[in-house]
């Protein structure tokens, strides 16, 4: 790799910074491709190491656990709120349609009060809106969710021994094979245009 | 033919040169953003943190004090059955449940922070 790039490498600190080291090095069509593969690799990485870390961590698997079901306990309140709004509003309708209901013959007893049957309109509008809003209730999965049992940690064999072990370290040496960090002094440190970034 | 073997060759391997580029670009990008996930970083010292690929992540830190200047290399390796880290060649140690919650909570912040930055790139050329 040409010193130049080495350099810009290692100054990229934005988006502008890419744009203008882009042109050099390659299309826009293939970095929107490296682009897009990075953004799969990252995704691919959070669902591994998420899923690792549960597996081998009982106690971070509970307290996610529980967040999970704090917030779902959270979504099921607003959900709950959001149908009891709705049901009442049927209620409503359905008093209300009574209230306008031809008055009854003066019987003296509720029991000869014709009920408002289901046939009526504005009961089958009621009962629509009951039925669309129970329909909306999230289904309990809670005992789909898999049962995670704490696994014995295996001791990994020393370096040398697995070739997958030392190509990741391969890899991580490659990265900053092509980075000016390591041949850097304090002074230099505090030299790097866009360092004052992270202070 | 042999001429024409060697230009496709060329190109294959020219392609290939590139792409790797490309992603040591993106990391160093990314790196810069892991960095910074953890807030404020001392003045003289360089910090990153970022996805090498699909089952490692790597802490980098390098700062100078008057005993000289230190380079520190964290690895962490995804296994189906938890998480090692290593620093050096020599140790592979299981991560306490602290650093295992603060990874944890590391990996999702660079997915929030990183991946939109990534997509902002994509529209950007």
């Amino acid at each position: 790799m040409s010193n130049k790039t080495r350099i810009t490498l290692s100054n990229l600190h934005g988006i502008e910074d890419l744009k203008s080291w882009l042109p050099h090095h390659a299309s826009s069509a293939e970095f929107a491709q490296r682009d897009a593969m990075r953004i799969d690799r990252i995704s691919q990485a959070l669902s591994h190491t998420r899923s690792a870390l549960l597996t081998s961590n009982p106690e971070l698997a509970e307290e996610s656990h529980m967040s999970n079901y704090r917030h779902t306990d959270e979504s099921s309140a607003q959900e709950r709120l959001r149908i009891e709004n709705r049901v009442g509003e049927a209620l409503r309708a359905k008093t209300q349609a009574a209230q306008t209901l031809p008055a009854q013959p003066n019987s003296g007893t509720f029991e000869k009060i014709t009920p408002i049957t289901e046939n009526t309109e504005l009961d089958i509008k009621a009962r629509t809106l009951l039925a669309e809003a129970l329909g909306d209730i999230p289904a309990d999965t809670s005992s789909q969710r898999p049962a995670i049992e704490p696994e014995t940690i295996t001791p990994l064999p020393p370096a040398g021994v697995s070739k997958e072990i030392d190509d990741a370290q391969s890899k991580v040496d490659d990265v900053f094979r092509d980075s000016e960090f390591s041949e850097l002094n304090y002074e230099d440190l505090n030299n790097i245009p866009g360092s004052d970034q992270f202070v | 033919m042999s001429r024409l073997l060697d230009f496709v060759l060329g190109h294959q391997q020219s392609s290939a040169e590139r792409a790797a580029e490309i992603d040591r670009a993106l990391i160093h990008f990314e790196a810069k953003i892991g960095g910074d996930l953890f807030g404020p970083i001392p003045k003289g010292v360089r910090r990153e943190f970022f996805c090498l690929d699909e089952r490692t992540w790597v802490w980098h830190e390098e700062w100078s004090d008057r005993s000289g200047r230190h380079v520190s290399t964290t690895r962490y390796d995804v296994r189906p059955n938890g998480v090692f880290k290593s620093q050096g060649n020599n140790s592979y140690q299981a991560l306490s449940p602290t650093e295992a919650r603060n990874l944890f909570n590391a990996v999702y912040l660079y997915y929030q922070r990183v991946v939109p930055e990534l997509m902002r790139l994509q529209h950007a050329n």
